[in-house]
């Protein structure tokens, strides 16, 4: 049941992310793509009422973000005819003011500590509920990551889960080639995590992986997502090129009668 | 703020600094991500890749790089969206350039808002004033047409000089040869209005059939002070793209021996959680030339 309710949600979020493509500046796409199935199911985590927060850290990715709040029942209106537009929330990279947004992204790293921050609060509140950051692969070149999880570790953060968005692109090239990252899970481990890795357009896989509570759990948990740019719309799945799109009406119509 | 140019500032700057790769041996590109994807800089990657150096997405890696690249004798050039390369890695343009006393040319994009749709994390209205609060010398230039652009960096290039240069999309309609000085662009027996970059158009649109005497600049710091002695009557107006009020203490101590007026306009310091487009944000901060025209119109009379 779980698993056909994420997939639905998955489904009507790509539409609306490829209508932001649609709008007068377009959007990014691909990491949007890539990320969906992972803030439907962190979302759907957090809807239990625990606390749990979840912190979209590659906040470039917003579209995907504010489609996915939508899906999921967040934010009530639909945020993609409005995106981007003078008086509406709908940024590029999500602030404050978005309906279930409590942290502004967009400066890579940032994110990864906020949902850190928020994991001690909860701990030291005595409250359940965790502190679930989005990143993805390309962020990880950002040093405030990796500061950020040795002081996860140190402190035996349980409640923190780091969940990288693994598309294998960024802004301006591939990260093999700008900064290649071998043995990611063995980093992590290395650095006194739990280590998950999944597919990351498998909702059940998600949705397992991020379920637990974690209470009692002294590790922090890294789960590595392997995900596609684009996942979902053919014309632009896989391909480094939809890192940022920009299409008119008459192909985001198109492109929608293609989701799969 | 008007936007007319085929050629974006950031094009000029790329062409050029893959030129002055190829020219000269000293110079290096240094990037964190941004702009590296681009043909120009592609080709003059392969063609001297131990000159173009991309840290990945590590910003105050990038600018403490450049630093090292300085003490060593190179001349960097350090590249990226302002609000990273500034603010972001400050405390690297604080300590690694500043205070270990070597030059560098550090090159935005962006702005104060030229993508007000990305949201505030792609804002930096701070720029100018933070490199103000440097206690050493840095020349700042702030062009107001993608012609501006080749001249200063060329000249910046073959220098050991502090540089900040602050490109945007904001463009003026046409290019002006400034050497740096003040230009005399109106006529008239009103109050100086000094432009600064890309707010000349609206400016000038302001100015239309007052008597106000306009003035343009383009490189703000050092800010021609002679320039203005000579022009500035009892009342003086600075115009400029980013924070309200940055140049304001520069003119203050540049006229402080004879009595006048100032007014500061610019970028309001506030968050107005408010997006759209530049355009609608210099309406919002009364850059636009009706709102000009009424608060310099109001101060004149």
């Amino acid at each position: 049941m779980t698993v056909e309710l994420l997939t639905e949600r998955a489904r009507r979020a790509r539409e609306l992310v490829v209508d932001m493509a649609a709008s007068p500046r377009g959007c990014h796409l691909g990491g949007s793509l890539s990320v969906l199935d992972i803030l439907v199911a962190a979302l759907h985590r957090a809807s239990t009422g625990d606390g749990t927060e979840v912190v979209l850290s590659k906040g470039h990715a917003a579209a995907g973000l504010y489609a996915a709040l939508h899906a999921s029942g967040v934010i009530e209106e639909n945020p993609a005819p409005v995106y981007g537009q003078k008086g509406h929330p709908y940024t590029g990279h999500p602030g404050p003011k978005v309906p279930g947004v409590r942290f502004p992204t967009g400066s890579l790293g940032h994110g990864v500590a906020y949902a850190a921050g928020w994991a001690m609060a909860r701990r030291l509140d005595g409250l359940p509920g965790l502190g679930i950051a989005v990143a993805g692969d390309g962020e990880l070149q950002e040093g405030l990551v990796w500061e950020t999880c040795q002081v996860a570790a140190a402190q035996g953060l349980g409640n923190f889960v780091l969940v990288v968005d693994r598309n294998g692109g960024q802004n301006d090239g591939m990260v093999a080639e700008i900064s290649p990252l071998p043995d990611l899970g063995a980093r992590f481990a290395s650095f006194g995590f739990e280590v998950s890795e999944v597919d990351g357009h498998d909702p059940a896989a998600l949705s397992a992986v991020l379920s637990p509570d974690r209470a009692g759990e002294r590790r922090p948990l890294a789960v590595i997502a392997a995900t596609v740019k684009g996942k979902g719309v053919p014309p632009v799945e896989g391909k480094a090129a939809s890192h940022y799109v920009t299409i008119d009406a008459a192909r985001a119509a198109k492109w929608k009668r293609l989701i799969r | 703020m008007t936007t007319t140019a085929t050629r974006a500032m950031r094009d000029v700057f790329l062409d050029t600094t893959a030129a002055l790769i190829d020219e000269n041996p000293r110079v290096a590109l240094v990037l964190a991500d941004i702009s590296s994807g681009v043909p120009q800089v592609v080709r003059a990657a392969k063609a001297h890749p131990d000159r173009v150096i991309n840290v990945g997405i590590r910003e105050a890696l990038m600018v403490g790089t450049g630093g090292g690249l300085a003490i060593a004798g190179l001349r960097p050039i350090v590249h990226s969206y302002a609000p990273f390369l500034v603010e972001r890695a400050y405390e690297q343009i604080k300590l690694d350039f500043e205070h270990q006393g070597v030059g560098g040319i550090l090159v935005s994009i962006g702005a104060s808002y030229d993508r007000a749709a990305a949201g505030y994390t792609h804002f930096s209205p701070a720029d100018v004033s933070l490199f103000d609060n440097l206690p050493g010398e840095w020349i700042v230039h702030v062009p107001g047409h993608p012609g501006e652009v080749e001249g200063p960096l060329r000249e910046a290039a073959a220098t050991d000089d502090r540089v900040y240069m602050r490109l945007s999309i904001a463009a003026n309609g046409v290019p002006r040869e400034t050497g740096g000085k003040l230009l005399p662009v109106k006529d008239g027996d009103g109050p100086l209005v000094i432009a600064v970059g890309s707010t000349l158009d609206a400016v000038l649109a302001a100015a239309e059939g007052t008597g106000w005497r306009v003035a343009y600049a383009n490189t703000v710091r050092p800010f021609d002070t002679e320039g203005l002695r000579a022009m500035a009557g009892r009342d003086v107006v600075i115009v400029e793209p980013y924070h309200e009020g940055t140049s304001a203490h520069v003119l203050s101590e540049a006229l402080a021996d004879r009595p006048h007026r100032l007014l500061s306009i610019g970028v309001k310091r506030v968050d107005l959680h408010l997006y759209g487009s530049a355009a609608d944000h210099d309406r919002h901060h009364g850059l636009d030339a009706a709102s000009l025209s009424a608060r310099i119109g109001a101060f004149a009379r």
